[in-house]
Formats: structure tokens, C-alpha cells, sequence
């Protein structure tokens, strides 16, 4: 899966989760544009960490603000 | 792997100890301890009293042979890991002060959570600082304008040689551990417990609050870091021989479910959770899923940490009624970390008892009206749960603005007195004298009232903002605000109301003289994604024309006046639809 569809997906799964249509692009950030709170990040985590089969350690969050970061995350520990 | 079994084998002693060495010397002796289970809800390590007596002392002797001085404060960046409890009774028997760090984090607020690092290590003045693998990174970051004789993973404090001196571990009159839980992340204050604080409380609670006996058994997912979870759920199974079973408060916020399957498997008989807990695990549970529980050896369900309110806790009794969950299991509870943990427990067996007060006579007098049934579409009302009789070592007392003791039903500050109370903030005279008098008594800047011994607690802590049971302290948020070009220091109030479902909700006024709508709007958008991004919450912001805000005669803000205000604003814009509130 080349980057941009990851992205894609993440943003799907967002919408899905939230239950409405959300205008967001990779360069959008969760917290910022995506409007979500600290609560609602972490239950979109594990919606995450389901649909790629993946766990995502702290150190790495810590660097993710848009979407972007989020699938390069993804990618990089599907890929370990 | 084994998990450590129900019963100790040993006679029960409610945390009849002098010292935590104590208490932990004799647990060891039996067969219980703790069991930690990662984020898929699997068993992942096994700690026993009687491992975790050998492990603390080893670890003791190498940080001993650190050449530290006696009562030397270790931070432990808490996550739910046997890396805390090693080192926190390593400091038990070395003679350290443990100080547990927050392990939680906004995502992508690396910068935030390094710097709050940072300051908590140098307010405490930290010697040493250990972190798991997975908060190393955060942990060295956060060192290198510190100077700290050592800071490092679990591993490499392993690696150390075990010094040859005999220990001499903290006793009665020593400090137990400082707590990091009140105060802002700019200007955090440790609580100092005692041994004989945190004995004194463990003991009222192991008595008298939770009636525990041997056939108990803990479960939590509470962060270790905070109160609840470090007193009640490490110290607490300890002092009592009871074992318990961990999962990372991260991994309830992903999977709820976890803890119910958890307590089902395991048997738990005691678990506590804030309000906001219930509430996610009810949202989150699938009907299809009630038959695969079975909760009905749960006898205590503690609730407390935040303002109760009782819908969110019918909810969750409702959707687990299949489960086995019994409503009467609910233990409101009120405590804080001023007094080590707990101060008032409801009785067991009854459920959440709330009751009905006019709304208008309580914020104009102070004065507790119950509302009855037939009143109820005339009047306003106030919900307020009953938070149960105050443990047997307090003193209870209901103060007016003159410092006047109040009688029943009659809101003041809730004052307090007893061996639980903190012997003062670490190293902060100042804040000390403000909430702790000659005499012993705590202010704890809550407000309520009294029914005989039982307490109701009607707002928290003067300002604090509670969102999902963590504590958000208004000065960040304006002190954020005023950063942003356009906002003026001094010009900003933040605080919260409580919405009609109970939730808090945050708001931040600000005096602004824009009148471009245009720029008003990306003012309005640029606050709203700062607070976002580092505080994880949503706000309502309200700019106001310059000199709307109220002042107090010395020209200081008024934050209740402001939410008064807006509050009054509110209500015009929605027509008079009613804003419950009440928090303040």
C-alpha cells in the first residue's frame, strides 16, 4: 500500500467511526483539524491498530500530528 | 505463567503496619501479588509480594551504592509495569523518597510532555529517574538541563553494583513518597505522604471504607501516577495481602472491554473508576456482548475523582445487567491526594444514593432545599450524590467565608483534620500555608455541605476544570491563550460548566478588540486548535468587546463572576433553555 492510500484509509476509518464525511488531506492534524479530543484519539488508535494489524509504541506518537505522520507510522511498523 | 491466586495464605491484616517495609515483609511471606496484562488483555508479567520483596531490596543496594543521602527523591516514570513497583519499594528499603512521574501523553505533544517532565523533575529535586523502554526517550530528553546523579531504563540501573552497606529503610516518621496529582502542569506541587499518613488511610479504608477480607481480589486500570491508582490499587492490596490485576489505563482507553473481561475471569471483587469510565465502557459495549461477563462477584465499584453524576452510572448498570453487574455494588467516594487517598466512602451494599436540591436557593444562600417529586417541574433543580460518612480518623468541618463552622445542609469549604493529612507541599512553603493551618486543618478547597458525618461534595477544588477525570487547571489554559498574537495578558478567563448531560464543558472567554468578523473567526479557529493541541479538549470561546470581563476590587479576574456571565449570555442566546450548572 503506497502512502497516500494509507492515508486515505485512516481518514475512512475516521469518518467511519465518527459517522459523518470529513474534509481532511495528509497534511490535516488530529487534534487541530480533525477536531478530536484526547479521548477520541485514543478509541480511534484502536480502530487503527485493528484495521493494520499493527501496535503503535508511545515514542512514535509522540511524533504524529496529521495524518501524514499517522501513515508513516503505520507503514514503518507493518513493515518490521 | 501463573497469575498469583486469591488467597495469601496468611492471617488478614488490614494494613495493620508502621511502615510500607512492613507491610510488604509481611505480604512477601504469602502467595499473592500483582499481575499485569499488555494491550490485548494478556497476562504479560507476574509480580508476587514474595518476588517483589527480593527484586526491591537488590534494586535497594545498587541505588544505595549510588551514594545518594537519605531520603534522596527516585522519579519513576509510571507506566503499568513492574518497573514501578520494583522501584518504588526499592526506595522503601534504601531510604529514597519514590515520586511517580505521568506516563500519559497527548499525541504529538512531545514538547508538552518533556517540559512537564522537566519541571516535575526539578520541583522535587530529583536524584534519580528511572523510565520504562517506552518512555526512555521522553525521560533523557527531559535530563539534559538536569542534573541528576543517574536516569535511566529498568536494565541499566540492573547493571549496577549492589553496595555492601546494610539498608535502613524509611520509617513511621518518614516521608512514604510525594504525589504529583494537584496542581498545574506549569507550576506542579508534590503532596507530602508520610508513612504514618498513607498507614493511618490504608487502614480506614481496608476497615472501615472497603470491609475488605481475604476473599477479595483488585482490579484496576487507573494510571499509577495518580492517587486512586497508586494508594488504593498498589499500596492498598499490599497492606490488606490481596491480589491484584493491571491493565494500562492507555489500554482501557482503547479497549474498554478489557476490564470487564478482566474482572470476569479473574473474579474481582474491588475496582474504582471515575465517572467518565462507566460511562466510556457503556458506550463502548456492544449488547451481543452482555452474556460473555459474568461481574457478579464485583461487590465494590467505586466511583469518585471527579463530580458524580448519577445517569452515566444508571447506563452502565443497565447494559450489564445481563452480566451480573449489581447497581448496589456503586461506592461513591471522595478523596484527594492532600489526604493521601480516601476521606469519605458511601456504605457498601446501597448504590449511589443522589438527591434533589433547589438550584436557586443553593447558588444565592448556600442553602440545601431537597426538591421533591412534585416540585420537580416547577423548580430548578441540582442532582448531588451523597459521598458517605467520613472515614473514623477525620475530623470533619463545614466553613463559611468567616471561617465559621456551618451546620448541616449548608454549603462552605470542606475542611478536614487527621493522621491521613499531607505533612505539607514538598518544598513550597507557601502553597502549604495557604490550604494547612497551625492547627492541622486542611483547607481542601472543595465545597459542600454535611448531612451528620456524611459529606456531599458540591464543587471541586475553587477553579479546576475535570475533563475525563483528569484535571485541567484554567491558568494553562489562559496562560496559552495569551501567548497567541492578539491576545492581550490578562484578558482571558477560562472555566467550565456542567452541560445537561453532566459533562463538563470548557470555555474561555476573551476581550478582544477585533471587529473584522473575518479575523474574529480565524482568531476564534486559531485558539480553538491550540487548545486542541495541547490539551486534547474542545472549548467554547466567547469573544467579548475589551473590559467585559468582571474584576475583582484589587483588578484581579473573577472567574466565577465570568462564568456567571457567560452562563447568563448562554441562556439569552438559547432562549432561556436551562444550563444546569452548579459547579461553582
Amino acid at each position: 500500500m503506497d502512502k497516500n492510500a494509507v492515508v486515505e484509509k485512516l481518514i475512512k476509518l475516521l469518518e467511519g467511526s465518527l459517522g459523518k464525511s470529513l474534509v481532511l488531506s495528509k497534511d490535516s492534524t488530529l487534534l487541530g483539524d480533525a477536531g478530536l479530543e484526547s479521548i477520541q484519539v485514543i478509541e480511534y488508535l484502536c480502530e487503527v491498530e485493528d484495521a493494520f494489524d499493527v501496535v503503535v509504541d508511545e515514542e512514535s506518537l509522540s511524533h504524529v500530528s496529521t495524518f501524514g505522520d499517522l501513515a508513516s507510522v503505520v507503514e514503518r511498523i507493518s513493515s518490521e | 505463567m501463573k497469575i498469583t491466586p486469591l488467597n495469601s495464605s496468611l492471617p488478614l491484616r488490614n494494613a495493620s503496619f508502621d511502615t510500607l517495609v512492613e507491610a510488604l515483609e509481611y505480604a512477601a511471606e504469602g502467595e499473592t501479588g500483582y499481575n499485569f496484562y499488555d494491550g490485548r488483555g494478556e497476562l504479560s508479567s507476574v509480580l508476587s509480594y514474595k518476588d517483589l520483596r527480593l527484586e526491591a531490596k537488590c534494586l535497594a543496594k545498587k541505588l544505595v551504592g549510588l551514594g545518594l543521602k537519605r531520603g534522596a527523591r527516585v522519579a519513576i516514570v509510571a507506566e503499568t509495569d513492574p518497573t514501578f513497583h520494583r522501584f518504588f519499594f526499592a526506595c522503601q528499603y534504601a531510604g529514597f523518597v519514590p515520586v511517580a512521574l505521568p506516563a500519559g501523553f497527548q499525541i504529538g505533544a512531545r514538547k508538552a510532555y518533556v517540559e512537564q517532565l522537566e519541571r516535575m523533575l526539578d520541583t522535587c529535586g530529583a536524584d534519580v529517574a528511572v523510565a520504562p523502554e517506552s518512555h526512555i526517550g521522553f525521560l533523557k530528553q527531559a535530563v539534559e538541563r538536569l542534573d541528576l546523579v543517574k536516569a535511566g531504563t529498568s536494565d541499566e540501573f540492573d547493571t549496577l553494583h549492589e553496595s555492601g552497606k546494610k539498608l535502613f529503610p524509611l520509617n513511621a516518621d518518614d516521608i512514604a513518597y510525594l504525589q504529583y496529582t494537584s496542581g498545574s502542569t506549569r507550576f506542579p506541587r508534590g503532596v507530602e505522604i508520610s508513612q504514618k499518613s498513607v498507614m493511618a488511610n490504608l487502614r480506614d479504608i481496608s476497615v472501615h471504607g472497603l470491609k475488605i477480607t481475604e476473599q477479595d481480589r483488585m482490579v484496576s486500570w487507573l494510571p499509577l501516577y495518580h492517587d486512586m491508582g497508586l494508594v488504593a490499587f498498589v499500596l492498598l492490596p499490599l497492606g490488606s495481602q490481596l491480589s491484584a490485576d493491571y491493565l494500562s489505563p492507555r489500554t482501557f482507553g482503547m479497549r474498554p472491554r478489557l476490564w470487564l473481561k478482566l474482572l470476569s475471569q479473574n473474579k474481582g471483587t474491588i475496582s474504582s473508576s471515575p465517572p467518565f469510565g462507566y460511562a466510556l465502557c457503556a458506550k463502548r459495549l456492544r449488547l451481543t456482548d452482555q452474556d460473555k461477563y459474568d461481574l457478579s462477584s464485583w461487590r465494590v465499584a467505586c466511583v469518585g475523582a471527579e463530580r458524580i453524576h448519577p445517569e452515566p452510572l444508571r447506563q452502565f448498570a443497565h447494559v450489564l445487567k445481563a452480566a451480573n453487574f449489581n447497581p448496589k455494588a456503586f461506592v461513591a467516594c471522595y478523596g484527594m491526594a492532600e489526604c493521601a487517598l480516601a476521606i469519605s466512602f458511601e456504605a457498601l451494599d446501597v448504590g449511589i444514593k443522589s438527591m434533589q436540591v433547589d438550584k436557586d436557593k443553593m447558588s444565592s444562600e448556600g442553602l440545601v432545599i431537597p426538591v421533591s417529586k412534585v416540585d420537580e417541574n416547577t423548580v430548578k433543580a441540582l442532582t448531588f450524590v451523597d459521598c458517605g460518612k467520613v472515614l473514623p480518623s477525620f475530623e470533619l468541618a463545614i466553613r463559611g467565608d468567616d471561617g465559621s463552622d456551618l451546620p448541616d445542609n449548608q454549603c462552605g469549604r470542606i475542611c478536614l483534620r487527621g493522621p491521613s493529612v499531607m505533612t505539607g507541599y514538598f518544598q513550597n512553603p507557601a502553597a502549604t500555608e495557604e490550604s494547612l493551618s497551625s492547627d492541622g486543618w486542611l483547607d481542601t478547597g472543595d465545597i459542600g455541605y454535611r448531612i451528620g458525618e456524611n459529606i456531599v461534595v458540591t464543587a471541586r477544588r475553587k477553579d479546576v476544570i475535570i475533563v475525563n477525570g483528569r484535571n485541567i487547571w484554567p491558568h494553562d489554559l489562559e496562560y496559552l491563550a495569551e501567548t497567541l498574537p492578539g491576545v492581550r495578558f490578562g484578558n482571558v478567563s477560562a472555566f467550565s460548566f456542567s452541560d445537561e448531560k453532566g459533562s463538563d464543558q470548557v470555555v474561555i472567554v476573551v476581550e478582544s478588540r477585533e471587529k473584522n468578523p473575518a479575523k474574529i473567526r480565524t482568531l476564534v479557529s486559531e485558539l480553538s486548535a491550540l487548545m486542541t493541541e495541547n490539551f486534547g479538549i474542545v472549548c467554547h470561546l466567547d469573544l467579548v468587546p475589551p473590559r467585559t470581563l468582571p474584576r475583582t476590587s484589587s483588578g484581579k479576574l473573577s472567574r466565577s463572576k465570568a462564568k456567571q456571565d457567560f452562563l447568563a449570555r448562554l441562556e439569552l442566546f438559547n432562549g432561556g433553555t436551562q444550563v444546569a450548572g452548579g459547579n461553582g
